[in-house]
């Protein structure tokens, strides 16, 4: 029972400790594109709409 | 007649039907989507890994991790892949595009790989009673972290942009070879860890029908949840370079002006 109630705490903790990286990696992902994105023109962003879709460079 | 698009005031940029377009960062009406899909998706993962599925007859409610743990190792596989293709290509094609792929994929194997070795290591210690033993697979898993954390800090070390993506490239190039001697660690050495699961189907057989979905389904939601980070990494890794290189053409500008006066 004890060995039970054990192995429950390393289920919580290896799910907890994936939701918090994941989330932790996506709000650091989402701010570094914000701050990024302010200094950046929209016409430089290849996934906005661009009056001149060339300007944004393909692979 | 020339528009400076580098304003973002809504007025100026409303002809080219970029006033919603603003500071909005990485996101666009498909990541947004996507998103949602991929948070629903986990949601149900969740619930079905933790609450919907039957204990296992030999590991207990240990069989919950595995939800969790092989799908992070494959994500990571799936990052270091595309990586080594980004790197290819670029050597190929001088490519900035694929230079972003593979840095963006790189770091997102990187994350994978850290929460693969983590949710390894948690599952370890109440099924073998360590959370860490020399094992070829977690040697092999822990030398492909290195590489991937020595590739990313190699790629912010000051220089010439080309020369650093064309070395970058040529060590992107070792991560398939390194995800190869992982996942074939099980087999060519003698290892405590167990060969795939799904492979064997001896246990692929015994599994019951929502522990077979609920595996099935968290590797494609995995795969979705990568898809939208490498879509946002991507966005990153381009807006910084546009940073740079408005930062280039404006010293270059200054330069000239300098110049004529």
């Amino acid at each position: 029972m004890e060995g039970e109630v054990n192995n429950v705490a390393f289920i919580v903790v290896a799910w907890g400790a994936f939701a918090v990286l994941i989330t932790g990696y996506v709000v650091s992902l989402l701010v570094r594109g914000r701050k990024l994105s302010a200094k950046v023109p929209p016409a430089r962003r290849r996934w906005a709409t661009t009056p001149d879709p060339g300007a944004a460079g393909t692979p | 007649m020339t528009t400076d698009l580098t304003s973002t005031s809504p007025e100026a940029l409303a002809p080219y039907g970029l006033d919603d377009a603003g500071p909005n960062g990485t996101s666009s009406r498909t990541s947004r989507v996507l998103g949602a899909v991929v948070l629903v998706g986990l949601a149900a993962v969740v619930y079905l890994a933790l609450f919907g599925t039957p204990e296992d007859r030999v590991q207990g409610p240990l069989v919950r991790l595995l939800y969790l743990h092989p799908q992070t190792a494959t994500t990571a596989y799936i990052g270091c892949g595309l990586a080594s293709l980004g790197s290819l290509m670029y050597l190929w094609k001088r490519s900035v595009w694929w230079d972003i792929v593979a840095v963006s994929s790189a770091e997102i194997a990187a994350v994978f790989t850290s929460l693969a070795l983590l949710t390894g290591a948690l599952w370890g210690r109440p099924a073998w009673g360590a959370y860490w033993v020399w094992d070829a697979r977690l040697t092999s898993t822990a030398m492909l972290e290195l590489l991937l954390l020595g590739y990313l800090a190699m790629r912010k070390l000051p220089g010439d942009p080309d020369a650093r993506s064309r070395q970058g490239a040529i060590v992107g190039l070792l991560l398939v070879p390194n995800v190869i001697v992982v996942h074939q660690s099980v087999y060519w050495w003698r290892t405590l860890h167990q060969q795939p699961t799904l492979a064997s189907t001896s246990v692929a057989g015994n599994l019951s029908g929502l522990q077979l979905f609920t595996m099935a389904s968290s590797f494609v939601v995995f795969l979705g949840l990568f898809v939208w980070l490498a879509i946002h990494r991507f966005r990153v890794g381009w807006l910084a370079r546009q940073v740079d290189e408005l930062a280039l053409d404006e010293a270059i500008a200054a330069r000239r002006a300098e110049g004529r006066a």
